[in-house]
């Protein structure tokens, strides 16, 4: 995997309050897995995964796959690491920002996280998808799904609720993402010379993938 | 580069456990491997790719330029993190930050060309080991090639390749790596431990240079004209006998350490291009000591060569050592000036952190000389750590009134590479008091355990009668105790407490704490009911008690 042949590398950087499933759902984005035990992420870690972009032309004929090389960095999420984390801001092309459903308060920091973004990001306004996680334990539930929503709208961000446990929505956050990415980089140049994409990942199949109702052009608002 | 981060713009990371340093640290080092992976693969697209704005998307150069627009200097965040977890292994105020000799700066260079190649003709007749000149030989030709190659890798690889000889330092450990010296390393006798490691897991970790030869022969030839002695460096020295020698030259060892006999061998070979000490010329002798220990006990000296530049020793200086204790060590090397009449002058000196030494290479190798670098303490700054938990139940919080008053709880848990005043192994104990209270039943100590420098405690202590305010007045004061058959001595302590200098209103010498174990005690009073955990320098300075 590690040896150059891909077309993009591009960074993410998955942050929010300590538990809220940060690694977790790397976790189950890279391998497929999840595992229930809390072990707390030291600092900060990352994991990567190869994934292809690919449009369609309107003929329905797959264009060519752009080669997509994600480094996916996990930050801690306890206060006492806060300033190293903050560091790693700056190198993300995207973030992915979690609370947990069955947490107010995580949902409630959520606000602040952003801020953080706005000030120690590349800049004041990067891409960000927002992720109520642990849909799968509904009956712990302390945050409505409006509410979340309402948030996300209101910074004009994509909302999904995800669980880690059981795959719901984790591909679909950090394809979203991903798309939201290309979609930029194509704004930085003159040249829209990138196809409007729809992500599949190669290597394992998640869940995700069986049920392929992914809207072109729509970026999962 | 890293090296090109401010040192202001450095981040205070001194919260960071070893442990948690060298997680990160690793991180960080696959986070390079990447990097250096990438910019091969933009290096390549920069010559093949015509479109300038397919390039800048293709390269990442569109989030770079954006970036740059907010962070001036465009650094990423691992170097800035990676640079700042390297100056936070510099003791403060003893170091100048741009001045390390810490192993993983050291350019172990390549052969010293000198007009003597291909003869092995010396100032004062002695002859060289035949290996030594075969060894020495083929350098010079293909130092020029290698060069150039190792100026085209990225500057990431730039500490793989001045550092042949040696592991890449903590910073880029590899993942295999054995663990920290300061984790707890299992003396052959102390069946205390529960893990399994061998008392040679000690030992620094694996080399990653398969060809020890080859690639000193890639590193870049540095110049031999190190840096002088700059006058502010001079405020620096504690030492009197320093001189106005200019640093010069080069110095060629090799190291071993002999199991069966616990020693560590220190082959001194040579010098090359020395300065002038006086009187156009240098009568110089080679001085060891195994820092942090700058005692008598600790120094060695070779004999002095009468008239030359370029000495050749060949002498091995011996430490009777236990291998467990090497990693805690720094061995200082200086060349000196003998004057018969006056005082030696020094000459420069190479200091090598033997934690990140690899013991499979016992061949030679050459170091530059640096002008005098560190403050050279008499008395050790710390001797080891303390692996301590603490946990404060506040009155009532148990349920049913209980527990009646607040509680203190303490669990002293191990010790970690200890030094103590001694060569060889100590038995230790710990002593346990929560100031203001310095009676005996405030006084607790634990066990006394045998021939251990990482001894394992385990025990645990409830202080009671506190209430929550009460903690911001006290102060729960840990010593470490070498014990002997009719004395004791300490090696040092830890002081937690709020560190505000007084208790109570009245100013206290105890309420000391420095800004980590400060850090620990805040925690601790802000997380009621959980446990705090904390492993923290002992402390030789701690403020003594009236």
């Amino acid at each position: 995997m590690s040896d150059g042949d891909y077309d993009y590398l591009i960074k993410f950087l998955a942050l929010g309050d300590s538990g809220v499933g940060k690694t977790s759902i790397l976790y189950q984005y890279t391998d497929g897995k999840f595992n229930s035990r809390f072990i707390t992420t030291v600092g900060i870690d990352f994991r990567e995964k190869r994934v292809v972009y690919r449009s369609n032309g309107p003929d329905g004929i797959s264009g060519r796959g752009q080669r997509i090389h994600l480094q996916l960095w996990d930050t801690a999420g306890q206060e006492r690491f806060r300033s190293l984390t903050t560091a790693f801001f700056r190198d993300a092309m995207g973030f992915l920002l979690l609370f947990d459903l069955t947490n107010e308060q995580s949902f409630l920091n959520v606000r602040n996280w952003i801020s953080q973004l706005q000030m120690h990001a590349y800049c004041e306004s990067p891409d960000i998808v927002l992720c109520g996680n642990k849909s799968d334990m509904e009956d712990q539930r302390m945050v409505k799904e409006e509410e979340a929503k309402e948030l996300a709208e209101k910074y004009g961000i994509p909302y999904f609720e995800t669980s880690a446990a059981n795959g719901t929505n984790v591909s679909k956050a950090v394809e979203t993402l991903l798309d939201l990415i290309m979609k930029r980089m194509e704004r930085c140049v003159d040249k829209s010379w990138i196809p409007e994409g729809v992500v599949r990942s190669n290597g394992h199949s998640s869940t995700e993938q069986l049920h392929e109702e992914k809207d072109k052009g729509k970026c999962g608002c | 580069m890293a090296q090109d981060i401010d040192t202001d713009a450095l981040l205070d990371l001194s919260f960071l456990t070893e442990e948690e340093q060298e997680a990160i640290v690793e991180v960080l080092s696959r986070d390079s491997r990447l990097r250096v992976l990438e910019e091969g693969r933009i290096s390549k697209l920069r010559e093949s790719v015509s479109d300038p704005n397919q390039l800048k998307i293709l390269t990442g150069d569109w989030f770079c330029d954006v970036r740059s627009k907010r962070h001036r200097h465009n650094h990423f965040g691992s170097d800035l993190v990676r640079a700042s977890i390297r100056r936070k292994k510099k003791p403060k105020g003893e170091w100048d930050p741009k001045r390390s000799a810490h192993v993983g700066d050291l350019e172990v260079i390549s052969e010293p060309a000198s007009e003597e190649e291909g003869t092995f003709e010396v100032p004062d007749g002695e002859g060289r080991l035949p290996g030594e000149a075969a060894h020495q030989l083929p350098q010079p030709m293909e130092t020029q090639e290698n060069t150039s190659q190792a100026s085209k890798q990225e500057p990431e690889d730039k500490a793989e390749t001045t550092n042949p000889f040696y592991p890449l330092n903590a910073e880029e450990a590899e993942p295999d790596t054995d663990p920290s010296p300061d984790s707890l390393v299992t003396e052959q006798s102390n069946e205390a431990f529960q893990n399994g490691q061998e008392a040679g897991a000690g030992s620094p970790p694996k080399s990653n240079s398969a060809d020890p030869v080859n690639k000193l022969m890639s590193s870049s030839v540095s110049s031999l004209s190190s840096s002088t002695l700059s006058g502010s460096m001079m405020s620096l020295y504690s030492d009197s006998d320093v001189g106005n020698v200019e640093v010069r030259g080069c110095i060629q060892f090799a190291l071993q350490y002999e199991a069966k006999k616990k020693e560590l061998q220190i082959r001194v070979i040579q010098c090359r291009d020395l300065a002038e000490a006086k009187k156009q010329r240098s009568d110089p002798y080679v001085k060891s000591y195994l820092l942090p220990d700058k005692s008598n006990h600790s120094k060695r000296k070779t004999a002095v060569k009468k008239r030359s530049l370029d000495p050749i020793f060949n002498e091995t200086l011996k430490y009777k050592i236990e291998q467990a204790e090497l990693p805690g060590r720094i061995l200082n090397l200086s060349v000196w000036h003998h004057d018969a009449l006056g005082r030696n002058l020094f000459m420069g000196e190479v200091e090598v952190e033997l934690s990140a030494w690899d013991w499979s290479n016992t061949g030679p190798a050459w170091f530059n000389l640096q002008p005098r670098m560190r403050v050279l303490p008499d008395v050790l700054s710390s001797r080891g750590k303390l692996l301590v938990a603490l946990k404060f139940i506040p009155v009532g919080t148990e349920g049913a009134g209980l527990p009646p008053t607040g509680e203190l709880h303490i669990w002293v848990k191990a010790a970690q590479s200890l030094m103590p005043m001694r060569s060889g192994s100590v038995d230790t104990f710990v002593q346990c008091y929560v100031l203001p209270d310095d009676s005996k039943t405030s006084c607790q100590k634990t066990r006394v355990v045998k021939r251990s420098l990482s001894p394992l405690f385990n025990h645990t202590m409830v202080y009671d009668g506190f209430q929550a305010k009460d903690l911001s007045e006290a102060c729960a004061e840990f010593t470490v105790w070498e014990h002997e058959t009719f004395s004791k001595q300490q090696l040092g302590g830890i002081r937690l407490s709020l560190g505000t200098g007084s208790s109570y209103g009245l100013p206290v010498a105890w309420m000391d704490s420095t800004e980590e174990e400060r850090q620990v005690w805040e925690s601790l009073i802000a997380e009621p009911r959980q446990w705090v955990e904390a492993l923290l320098p002992l402390r030789t300075n701690l403020t003594p008690r009236t």
